[in-house]
C-alpha cells in the first residue's frame, strides 16, 4: 500500500533531519532493530518508496530494468559518484531486483544470533576499543547493531570482516588496464580466521591461546608462476590502536622476510588495484584512522545479495562494459532503503595517498556496501565494491561448517578512476594450486596463518 | 644443441606433461607452470676476465726472465749455467725440441691470442614448476630448470665448458642435475611435503634461506651458492635465490606456540658450484687445474642443524646451529699427476707427477712476473705459495733442485723463472676439499615505532651474528696444513618503505653493513689481501662493506626502478642500478647494470670481479 505521507520527500527529510541532528535511528515507520531482533521483516520499518525502486522513481525505473548511461540519471542521486560514473560514461550497467528485507537473508546465520544475544552487551572503552559491559573482548556479532556514531558503525565493520568465523576465499582475479584490456591475472587465496568475537558456538567466543589478538588473516597467491607462493600473513590485535605485525614470503627471495606494517597503501602486486587498507573497507585497525562522521542517511542502490552465480561454470559472473567490453561485472543492485554514509580518514597514516575514505553502510546488517576514496588533493580516486549474501541460486546452494547456507563476500571490484585501472576478482569454485573456498570449516590457524605456514605455501 | 640435447628436454618436458594427465586421475590437485627467459649480457668495458686464457694480460709479452738471477743473455752464459746445473748443454740460441723453454735471451712469451669480448652471456632457460595436492596433509612439488648458453664468449679453446662440473657422473653440480658443457637440466626443488596441526616435514632436494641480510650472507649457512650461472650478477635484491645450491635432505618444524618455532634439518652435502674455466665469469686462474675432492671424497656426507625462532611482539628472534662441511671449501696444492718430462730433463715427468706442476709450455705461467700478478689477484702469497709447492711434497721437488726460500722475494723469483724458463710453462694443480665446521648464530629484528610519519615510524633493524670455531681456510701459501681460524660475521640491517610522493608507492630501501673478522664476502681469507710482487704484506685485519639497496615502483608497479651499491671500506664499489617492466602477466623485463670500481690493489673483494661490467637485459615469458 502507498501512504502518500510517507513518500520519499519525507523519508529524505527525516534521514536530513537525522544527520543534522546528529540523531542515528534506524528505521522510518518504526524502529528498525526491534524487528531485526524479533527475525521480522525489516520491510515493516520503511515506507514503499524506500524499498522499491518503481515507487521511488514513480515508474521511470522498474524493479528488473536495467540502469545504464541512458537512465542513470534518474537515480543519480541513489548512487555514490563513482558507481554513477561509471554507469555514465564507461559502459558499465546494473540490474534493479526486489529488495531483500527477511534479516535472514540479510545476515549470516550464526552471526546474525550472535548480534541478537550480545546486543547492548557492548561499550567503548576509554581507548576506544570494543568491550563487553566488563571490560572483555567482543563476544560476537555486531557490538552497535543499533549504532548511533561513526565509531560504533566502523565497530561493527571492523570487528568481523567477513561475518564468519573462519573464512578461506579462492579468489580469481582480473586487472583491467585503462585501454580496457586484462593486463594482469591472479589467483590468490584470503584466508581470516577471527580468534574474537566468534559466532559458531555461543559458549565460546574465544579461540584459546590468542588472549590479545583479534584475528589472522593471509593472503596468498597461487598464481601465476612469478608470484605463485607471494604471501602476506597480518597478526591483527584486538587494541585496535596498533599496527598488525605483517610477514611476508616472496618466492623471488625464496624465504620468509618482517615487512612493516603501515605501507598498507600499495599494490601488492602488479596491477592489482585492491590495497591491504581497501580490504572490508575497513582493512585497517579501526583506531588507525579517525575522524569518523556520519554524513548522511539515505536510501542507496547498492549491489544486492544475489550475486554469487554458482550456476555458472567455476561460478564467474558475466562482465561487460569499459573499453573492450569485459571491465564490469554484471551486478544485481537493490534500493537499500537507509544507508549511512561515513567518512573517515588516515589519521594514523600521515603518508598515506587517501585523504578521506567514504562508506555506505547498510544499516539493516551494518555491512559495507562499497566505499569511494578521495586522494589528498580531495579528487575522487577509488571505488571499492563487493556484493554480499546467500550462496543460493537456482537449486544449488553452498554449505559451510556449521551447516548454514554460506553468506559471505561473492565478488569485489576495486577501480582506480584516476588511472582508469580496474581490478575485479570473483570466489572461484577452485582456483590454481586446487584451492577452493570454505567457510567456518575448521581452524585454519597452523595451516595457514603462521609464518611457518606462509613459508611452506611459498616453498612447496 | 645436440640432439641427445633435445632428447633429455624433450623427455623431461615429456614426462612433466605425462604427470599433469596422470595425476587429475587419481583425484591429486595437479597444476604446471612455468617460464621461458633469455638473458644476455653485453660488457661495457675492453677488460677482458684475467683468468681465462685470452683474458690473461701477459698474453703476447716477452717478459725477460732471470732464472737463478743470473744474466743469460748469451750462449755461453747459458751453457755455463746449466753445466752447474748438471744439464745438458745448448748448441745455439734456438732449440725447436724443447719448445718454448730454455729460451736465450730468458724470455717467458705467452703465445695465446687476446680475444676482445662484446657479450659475457647469452642463455636460454625454461622452468617448469609442478605442484600437487594430494590431500589435507600431502603435497609434492618439484621444479624442472633447464639452461642453454649460446657460447658468445670467446675463450682460446672455443669450446668452452659453462656448466659441466667434476661432481657427478652425469656433469652436474648436484645429484639431480645432468650438464654438458653448455647446457644442464636440474631439478632445484623436487620435494615431498607433509604437514599436520604445527608439524612441518619437508622431503627431498631443497634450498634452506635463514637469513634477512640482502646479499650479505650471514646466517644462510645451509647452503652453498652455484655460480655457473651468471656469477652473483643478477640483481642484488633477488638476495642468491637462484644461487643457492640445494640438498636431498629432510626438513621439518614445529610450532611450538604461536610465537615460538623449532627446525631441524638433514641435508646431503652440496659444495659450491664455481664458474667453470673459460666462462665468462670463471674465478680461477685458468692456468691451474682444480680438481675437486668431492666425488669419492665427500659425496656421502651430510650437513644437520637447527633453528628456534620466536616472535615476541615487535621483536623477532633467531637462533641456529649447523653442523656442517663448508660447501666453499679449502683449496692447496696437490699432485699433478702428469707426467710430463721437462724438455731439458728427460725422465723428469715422473718426477713432476709428484709435485703440483706440469710442463704446460702453451697454457701454463711462462713468468714469475705472471706468478706474483696472479696470486695477489686471488689472494695468496707468491712467495709463501712457492714455498709450500716445495716443502709439501718433498722427495721429488728436492730432486728437482727446488728450494725453500725463505721470505725473500728476490730468491723466489729467481727461482720461479728458473722453472719457468726451464719447463717453458707450468700448470699448476689444486685441490679443494670441504672440512667440517660448526657455525653458531643468532639474529634479531625489531620494528620501530616512532611518531606518525617520521623516518624512525616502522623502520625495521636487523642483526645477524655468526661465530664458526676453527674455520678451515685455504692458507695464503696453499699449502697441505690448511689456516684455521675463528671467525665472527656480523652484519646490521636498516631497512624502511618509505613514501616520498602522494603519487608514487612506497620506495623499499635498505642500508646494510657487514663485519667479518677472517674472511671476505667470497669466503676468501683475508690473511692473503695484498699480495704483490713481492709476495705478501701481512693481509688485512677484517672486512667491512656497507651497501645500499633499494627501489621504486610506479603507482601500478609496473615499473620498478632498483638500484645496489656496495662499498667495500678498503676502497672497491660495486654498484648496480637497474629498471624491471611489467607490462601484464605474461611478459617481464629486467635491464641492469653492473659497474665494479675502486682501487686495484688486492685489498678489496670486489677487484677480483672487476671485468664483469656489463649491462644483463633478462626477458621472461610466463606460461
Amino acid at each position: 500500500m502507498h501512504i502518500r505521507k510517507y513518500d520519499a520527500g519525507f523519508s529524505r527529510r527525516q534521514f536530513l533531519e537525522r544527520t543534522a541532528k546528529g540523531v542515528v535511528a534506524a528505521g522510518v515507520l518504526q524502529p528498525l532493530w526491534p524487528l531485526i531482533a524479533n527475525a521480522q521483516d525489516t520491510a515493516k520499518a520503511y515506507p514503499e518508496e524506500l524499498q522499491s525502486i518503481d515507487a521511488y522513481t514513480k515508474g521511470k525505473i522498474k524493479t528488473g530494468d536495467i540502469v545504464d548511461a541512458g537512465n542513470v540519471d534518474i537515480v543519480k542521486d541513489l548512487l555514490d559518484p563513482i558507481t554513477f560514473k561509471q554507469i555514465k560514461e564507461m559502459g558499465r550497467r546494473i540490474k534493479i531486483v526486489k529488495t531483500a528485507t527477511d534479516p535472514l537473508v540479510l545476515n549470516s546465520n550464526k552471526y546474525l544470533e550472535a548480534t541478537v544475544r550480545n546486543a547492548g552487551k557492548a561499550k567503548l572503552d576509554g581507548a576506544g576499543n570494543v568491550v563487553t559491559q566488563d571490560g572483555k573482548r567482543w563476544i560476537g556479532g555486531n557490538p552497535f547493531p543499533n549504532a548511533k556514531t561513526g565509531e560504533e558503525v566502523y565497530a561493527n565493520l571492523s570487528l568481523s570482516w567477513g561475518r564468519n568465523d573462519v573464512g578461506f576465499y579462492a579468489l580469481r582475479d582480473c586487472d583491467i588496464s585503462p585501454s580496457g584490456e586484462i593486463a594482469y591475472k591472479y589467483d590468490f587465496c584470503w584466508v581470516e580466521q577471527n580468534v574474537a568475537g566468534l559466532t559458531s558456538d555461543p559458549n565460546k567466543p574465544y579461540l584459546e591461546g590468542f588472549d590479545d589478538m583479534l584475528r589472522f588473516q593471509t593472503v596468498f597467491f597461487s598464481s601465476p608462476n612469478d608470484v605463485r607462493g607471494t604471501s602476506f600473513l597480518s597478526n591483527h590485535f584486538y587494541d585496535q590502536s596498533k599496527f598488525p605485525d605483517l610477514f611476508g614470503y616472496l618466492p623471488a627471495f625464496k624465504r620468509e622476510r618482517r615487512f612493516p606494517t603501515n605501507q598498507r597503501f600499495e599494490p601488492l602486486v602488479p596491477g592489482l588495484t585492491l590495497f591491504l587498507s581497501d580490504a572490508w573497507h575497513a582493512g585497517d585497525p579501526m583506531l588507525t584512522w579517525g575522524n569518523y562522521k556520519i554524513v548522511d542517511t539515505k536510501p542507496h542502490l547498492a549491489a544486492a545479495g544475489s550475486n554469487w552465480h554458482g550456476d555458472r561454470p567455476g561460478w564467474e559472473p558475466e562482465v561487460h562494459g569499459g573499453p573492450k567490453g569485459i571491465s564490469f561485472y554484471e551486478y544485481e543492485y537493490e534500493l537499500k532503503p537507509e544507508v549511512l554514509v561515513i567518512d573517515s580518514e588516515p589519521t594514523g597514516y600521515p603518508r598515506a595517498p587517501v585523504g578521506k575514505r567514504r562508506t555506505y553502510v547498510d544499516v539493516r546488517n551494518m555491512q559495507g556496501l562499497v566505499s569511494n576514496t578521495y586522494d589528498r588533493r580531495g579528487e575522487l580516486w577509488k571505488l571499492v565494491e563487493a556484493p554480499y549474501g546467500r550462496y543460493e541460486r537456482n537449486g544449488k546452494t553452498v554449505k559451510d561448517g556449521n551447516g548454514e547456507v554460506v553468506w559471505s563476500v561473492q565478488s569485489c571490484m576495486a577501480h582506480d578512476i584516476q588511472s582508469n585501472r580496474l581490478s575485479r576478482f570473483y570466489m572461484a569454485e577452485e582456483i590454481g594450486g586446487g584451492y577452493k573456498p570454505s567457510w567456518n570449516s575448521g581452524n585454519l590457524y597452523e595451516q595457514f596463518l603462521t609464518i611457518q605456514a606462509i613459508r611452506r605455501l611459498g616453498s612447496s | 644443441m645436440k640432439r641427445s640435447e633435445k632428447r633429455l628436454i624433450a623427455g623431461l618436458m615429456g614426462s612433466c606433461a605425462l604427470v599433469g594427465l596422470v595425476m587429475p586421475a587419481f583425484g591429486v590437485d595437479f597444476s604446471i607452470s612455468g617460464f621461458v627467459q633469455q638473458q644476455i649480457a653485453v660488457k661495457i668495458t675492453d677488460q677482458e676476465n684475467p683468468n681465462n686464457q685470452a683474458g690473461d694480460p701477459f698474453n703476447g709479452k716477452k717478459v725477460p726472465l732471470e732464472p737463478l738471477g743470473a744474466d743469460l743473455g748469451s750462449l755461453q752464459a747459458v751453457n755455463n749455467l746449466l753445466s752447474s746445473l748438471s744439464l745438458p748443454q745448448l748448441n745455439d740460441l734456438t732449440n725447436p725440441l724443447l719448445g718454448s723453454s730454455v729460451t736465450v735471451p730468458p724470455t717467458g712469451y705467452r703465445d695465446v691470442r687476446s680475444t676482445s669480448n662484446d657479450f659475457n652471456l647469452m642463455m636460454t632457460r625454461i622452468e617448469v614448476n609442478m605442484q600437487a595436492a594430494i590431500d589435507a596433509n600431502w603435497s609434492a612439488s618439484a621444479t624442472v630448470r633447464a639452461v642453454y648458453d649460446w657460447n658468445p664468449y670467446k675463450d682460446v679453446s672455443g669450446n668452452n665448458n659453462f656448466y659441466e662440473t667434476q661432481f657427478h657422473s652425469g656433469g652436474g653440480g648436484t645429484p639431480l642435475e645432468y650438464a654438458e658443457k653448455d647446457f644442464m637440466v636440474d631439478l632445484p626443488n623436487a620435494t615431498i611435503n607433509y604437514t599436520n596441526g604445527s608439524f612441518y616435514a619437508k622431503l627431498g632436494n631443497q634450498q634452506i634461506a635463514w637469513g634477512e641480510a640482502v646479499f650479505f650472507r650471514v646466517m644462510d649457512v645451509p647452503n652453498g651458492l652455484d655460480l655457473r650461472r651468471h656469477l652473483i650478477l643478477d640483481p642484488g635484491l633477488e638476495e642468491y635465490s637462484d644461487k643457492r645450491v640445494p640438498g636431498l635432505g629432510l626438513r621439518m618444524s614445529y610450532q611450538l606456540t604461536p610465537d615460538w618455532e623449532v627446525e631441524g634439518f638433514i641435508q646431503k652435502f652440496e659444495p659450491s658450484i664455481f664458474p667453470t674455466p673459460s666462462s665468462p665469469y670463471n674465478l680461477i686462474p685458468d692456468q691451474f687445474t682444480l680438481h675437486e675432492r668431492y666425488r669419492g671424497y665427500a659425496d656421502d656426507l651430510w650437513n644437520v642443524g637447527g633453528r628456534i625462532r620466536a616472535q615476541l611482539g615487535d621483536l623477532g628472534l633467531q637462533f641456529i646451529a649447523v653442523s656442517r662441511h663448508n660447501p666453499d671449501g679449502a683449496i692447496r696444492w696437490t699432485k699433478s699427476g702428469v707426467d710430463k718430462d721437462i724438455p731439458i730433463l728427460p725422465g723428469s715427468g715422473k718426477t713432476l707427477a709428484e709435485t703440483p706442476f706440469e710442463v704446460d709450455q702453451e697454457r701454463g705461467v711462462k713468468s714469475q712476473e705472471e706468478w706474483f700478478y696472479y696470486a695477489g689477484a686471488v689472494r695468496l702469497d707468491g712467495v709463501q705459495a712457492l714455498n709450500s709447492a716445495v716443502d709439501d711434497f718433498q722427495p721429488s721437488t728436492g730432486a728437482l733442485t727446488a728450494y725453500n726460500v725463505g721470505e725473500d722475494p728476490a730468491l723466489a723469483r729467481a727461482e720461479l723463472d728458473t722453472f719457468f724458463w726451464l719447463s717453458g710453462g707450468l700448470r699448476g694443480h689444486i685441490e679443494r676439499i670441504f672440512p667440517y665446521e660448526n657455525v653458531f648464530g643468532a639474529s634479531a629484528n625489531y620494528v620501530f615505532s616512532g611518531s606518525p610519519g617520521s623516518f624512525m615510524e616502522q623502520l625495521i633493524g636487523r642483526v645477524e651474528l655468526t661465530y664458526t670455531p676453527n674455520k678451515v681456510y685455504t692458507a695464503p701459501s696453499l699449502g697441505k696444513d690448511f689456516l684455521v681460524e675463528d671467525e665472527w660475521a656480523f652484519a646490521a640491517v636498516a631497512e624502511k618503505w618509505y613514501r616520498w610522493s602522494e603519487d608514487f608507492p612506497a620506495a623499499y630501501l635498505v642500508a646494510q653493513y657487514i663485519y667479518k673478522s677472517a674472511s671476505d664476502l667470497f669466503s676468501r681469507n683475508l690473511q692473503g689481501y695484498g699480495g704483490d710482487e713481492n709476495g705478501l704484506h701481512g693481509g688485512i685485519s677484517n672486512y667491512q662493506a656497507v651497501a645500499f639497496a633499494g627501489f621504486q615502483p610506479s603507482p601500478s608497479l609496473e615499473w620498478r626502478f632498483e638500484w645496489a651499491v656496495l662499498y667495500d671500506l678498503r676502497g672497491g664499489w660495486y654498484i648496480q642500478p637497474g629498471v624491471r617492466w611489467k607490462p601484464d602477466d605474461k611478459w617481464q623485463v629486467d635491464l641492469h647494470a653492473t659497474v665494479i670500481a675502486g682501487k686495484d690493489d688486492n685489498k678489496n673483494a670486489v677487484s677480483s670481479i672487476d671485468f664483469a661490467d656489463e649491462i644483463s637485459l633478462r626477458v621472461t615469458y610466463q606460461f
